[in-house]
């Protein structure tokens, strides 16, 4: 990172959280990571050269908003649907809608600089302190200091929302600026919901991307939670999608990593609550010369605590794609439960693909197992559709289809699944 | 609830008062490494050989991965001891002493019963190496290494090192440098051995180190059974165990490696095993890991002509204060290749059994196939255990699949077994014996038996 400029970036960075009339701990935080992010080592994701990828380029990340940047884009959302939603377009927040209804049950859903203003200690309660730390890498230090968007959601004790909020942000790359965005959900006690996000990028100018996405979930609390990514090309993208679980806490998830860029991915559960139970569910397309890597890691921290791991995943031309599935057991988490399946299927010779399913486990009252495989598309489903009178293209989407197919349908929310399939369709076509 | 085995159950710890011949004392330098070679008169190139491993070892750091190596002080090792004149060939040569250390582990009376040929190695040098008539006769080559190096210059110095560098890893740039005694193999053409050879290696000396180079070459359309078995003394200051194994098999041969591992729990075992099969061949490795305070060894196979398969097939067992670091590699490095990866471990009382894997397809891998299955369980909450096995695939037209579990002793097993009058003891004997099965039905039936009564004895008292 250049940070031989440190005095001005630290200028900016103090200049940036005024404007926003952060509070003090929130610039202070800033402040703390800025100074720990060239001390502290890249994330250790098994298997994957990223250390010449620039993840690390924090200039005109506090460039003033400007209005220029809506100029030619415009977002809509249905006025009549009683969907809650929030879209930002590169650091601004377009639109917001809350239903009435939710607002009155003390739902927060808003942008993350006017949740640290109105709602300073809620924020403070969860914001990198209970899933992911500013200091265990220098990719969270930097995020925790040079944050520039990002939403906060809140959703109060006993609270129970039938629709799925949703969360739209689309990176700007119109222009030269990183796109650091922190998702903070706080589920409290006992409520339960469905919440959707999508990443889009517009515009092609090279450009970093920093997400980080937590989940906090009180004890009893339910959250169905999904995403769809899609970055462009010209991104380089770190995603960090955590999940931190009490006491029966249940958290699917539900991730379509659909980038066209390179990406590193982090998505965890940390069971650290007896009884506390997460499925990830996972799809992922690499094409072109794209590298995804995805490192989806389950603890079990607390008794009878569950963590499964499903992910399925396509490599076509040269790209490459890796799954690093971890269930982690710890000591005392007797009774828990750790599995996983990981399979990745190979469209050309030239395709990359690996799985390393790993399990450490440190307690014996527990059962944990994974499936990986790697392959092409069975040679004998080709025939069979081909003697059907269907063309080898056709019938390599349809196989993959089926392959991705398995996963989505597991998926809860019937939108969700509609758009991966959409994305899918798109993406082979290409 | 039976006792807890003590250290002094372990069978083999006893330990012998042999003088020594011959030893250079404790440390390593570049002038005992002169001496170890000057000593067994080698040509020059096989001590410039060493001396350039020794720079590597000093240069390399310790593994950092793994075990916990941090307790090795390579300044308070042995690293060559001769305890006898020769290599005899009948077991009324060897000196009475350790003769009788033989006697007590069963090998001449073995050797007598179903092996084509046996080897013993005490220290760091071979004692006893024989081969019957009847396999001479097929120009089978069967003796301790230093000895091929003076016999078959030419063929030794072909093969040395080509498939196991010194540069590999620390552990294996020592054994490189101050390497003695092991097995030399070589099958000519279209022989085929079925009965097993045999070599048995005994560390009896408190903070020795054996660092035996076994080299074997199975040439075309020949075949060999190899087993090794190894023991110690129970002592309570450590001592190492640095091995280096090469495997050639060439053009459609057949190569089976079979080791019991049952050093007593003062040895650091850090091996390195490696093969290479050229087009139709086999290697196949059956390997148990029973004894040992710390193992790390992945034994590998290098698949690199059309067809080649490799197979691993492994038991590992940790108990107190153990840890076994094991695994295998695979790597498909030409077309139609296929490989199989079978691994079974057991932790308990307080043991660390860990597995940890490469399979890699190249992009010339088109049409491999690899199965893997890692099995684990652990016995009771002081143990532990982590599969870490690694996949990686260049090519699209290749299948792998991947299977693996962790769990306890089944309850329901148990109680089913407990249910027809077996004792709690007897059925998790029973159990973990059927866990072990498809290890010890390819295991020759007297090492089976033996592996039986090994686990049978480890059980011991893990009920409770």
């Amino acid at each position: 990172m250049k940070l031989n400029k440190q005095t001005t970036v630290l200028d900016d960075l103090t200049a940036f959280s005024k404007h926003k009339n952060e509070p003090d701990w929130m610039l202070q935080l800033r402040m703390q990571a800025l100074s720990k992010i060239e001390a502290l080592p890249l994330p250790n994701i098994e298997r994957v050269q990223f250390d010449r990828w620039p993840l690390l380029e924090a200039e005109q990340a506090f460039q003033a908003m400007s209005a220029d940047d809506l100029e030619g884009v415009s977002f809509q959302i249905d006025e009549k649907s009683e969907q809650a939603a929030v879209i930002q377009f590169g650091q601004h927040t377009v639109i917001e809608k809350l239903p009435e209804s939710y607002r009155q049950q003390g739902v927060i859903f808003t942008d993350i600089f006017t949740a640290l203003k109105d709602y300073p200690d809620l924020v403070k309660e969860a914001y990198m302190q209970l899933a992911v730390q500013p200091d265990e890498d220098c990719l969270t230090a930097f995020h925790a200091a040079f944050m520039n968007s990002g939403v906060f959601l809140y959703v109060p004790k006993d609270v129970h929302l039938t629709e799925p909020l949703e969360a739209h942000f689309f990176q700007n790359s119109r222009i030269k600026e990183p796109f650091v965005k922190h998702v903070l959900i706080y589920a409290d006690t006992n409520s339960s919901f469905s919440y959707v996000e999508k990443f889009e990028t517009l515009f092609h100018e090279p450009n970093t991307a920093n997400c980080i996405i937590e989940v906090v979930a009180k004890p009893g609390a339910e959250v169905k939670f999904s995403a769809v990514d899609q970055l462009g090309e010209n991104t380089t993208a770190y995603f960090n999608r955590r999940g931190h679980l009490m006491h029966h806490a249940h958290v699917d998830w539900a991730l379509g990593v659909m980038n066209n860029g390179n990406v590193i991915a982090d998505f965890d559960a940390d069971l650290v609550e007896e009884g506390a139970h997460s499925e990830i569910k996972a799809i992922a397309i690499s094409m072109g010369r794209q590298i995804q890597a995805i490192d989806t890691r389950v603890t079990n921290i607390g008794r009878h605590s569950i963590g499964h791991i499903l992910q399925h995943g396509v490599v076509r031309e040269q790209a490459t794609l890796t799954f690093n599935g971890i269930g982690h057991i710890l000591k005392g988490a007797s009774g828990a439960d750790a599995q996983q399946e990981s399979r990745v299927l190979m469209l050309s010779d030239k395709a990359r693909g690996d799985v390393n399913p790993i399990l450490l486990i440190d307690e014996h009252d527990v059962t944990a197992g994974h499936a990986a495989s790697a392959g092409r598309v069975d040679p004998e489903e080709m025939y069979y559709l081909m003697s059907r009178g269907i063309s080898k293209e056709e019938a390599e989407r349809l196989v993959i289809r089926g392959f991705l197919g398995s996963v989505i349908k597991a998926v809860p929310l019937k939108g969700v699944r509609e758009e991966l399939i959409e994305t899918i369709e798109r993406k082979l076509i290409e | 609830m039976s006792e807890v085995p003590q250290l002094e159950d372990y069978k083999f710890g006893f330990h012998d008062d042999v003088e020594s011949l011959y030893t250079t004392g404790k440390g390593i330098s570049e002038d005992i490494i002169k001496e170890i070679s000057a000593y067994k008169k080698e040509p020059q190139w096989m001590l410039d050989y060493r001396l350039k491993a020794y720079q590597h070892f000093e240069q390399r750091p310790m593994p950092e991965w793994g075990a916990n190596l941090s307790e090795i002080n390579f300044d308070e090792i042995t690293y060559y001891r001769q305890s006898s004149g020769k290599p005899e060939r009948s077991w009324d040569e060897v000196p009475e002493k350790i003769k009788e250390t033989f006697e007590r582990i069963g090998i001449p009376e073995a050797e007598r019963k179903y092996l084509a040929g046996a080897g013993a190695q005490y220290e760091s040098e071979v004692v006893y190496h024989n081969m019957k008539k009847e396999y001479e006769k097929l120009g089978i080559v069967f003796m301790d290494t230093d000895t091929a190096l003076k016999d078959y210059p030419e063929l030794f110095k072909e093969h040395f090192g080509t498939v196991v560098p010194p540069t590999d890893n620390k552990l294996a740039a020592l054994n490189a440098a101050v390497w003695s005694g092991g097995t030399f193999i070589y099958v000519p053409k279209n022989v085929k051995v079925e009965v097993p050879l045999q070599m048995y290696f005994r560390i009896n000396d408190e903070a020795m180190g054996q660092f035996e180079r076994t080299l074997i070459i199975v040439d075309e359309g020949a075949s060999v059974n190899y087993v090794e078995g190894c023991t110690a003394p129970t002592f309570s200051s450590s001592s190492l165990h640095a091995a280096t194994v090469e495997i050639i098999v060439k053009k459609d041969a057949y190569c089976r490696y079979t080791t019991i591992q049952n050093w007593s729990d003062n040895v650091y075992n850090l091996v390195t095993k490696r093969a290479t099969v050229a087009a139709g061949g086999t290697m196949e490795w059956v390997d148990g890991n029973l004894g040992a305070k710390t193992t790390m060894k992945y034994p590998s196979v290098y698949l690199n002509g059309r067809g080649a398969r490799g197979t691993m097939l492994s038991v590992a067992m940790a108990g107190e204060g153990q840890n076994q670091d094991t695994g295998a590699k695979m790597i498909h490095n030409a077309p139609n290749t296929s490989s199989s990866i079978i691994s079974k471990s057991i932790a308990k009382d307080g043991g660390e059994v860990n597995y940890r894997g490469q399979v890699t397809f190249s992009k010339k891998a088109t049409g491999s196939m690899s199965h893997i299955e890692c099995d684990t369980i652990i016995m009771d909450e002081k143990s532990k255990s982590d599969t870490i096995p690694f996949n990686e695939i260049h090519n699209g037209s290749v299948s792998l699949e991947h299977e693996a579990k962790v769990s306890k002793i089944s309850e329901e097993q148990l109680y089913y077994l407990m249910s027809r009058g077996l004792t709690e003891q007897e059925a998790t004997e029973m159990i973990v014996m059927g866990f072990v099965e498809p290890f010890s039905k390819e295991l020759p039936m007297e090492y089976a038996v033996e592996l039986n009564r090994l686990i049978a004895y480890e059980m011991e008292g893990s009920v409770g």
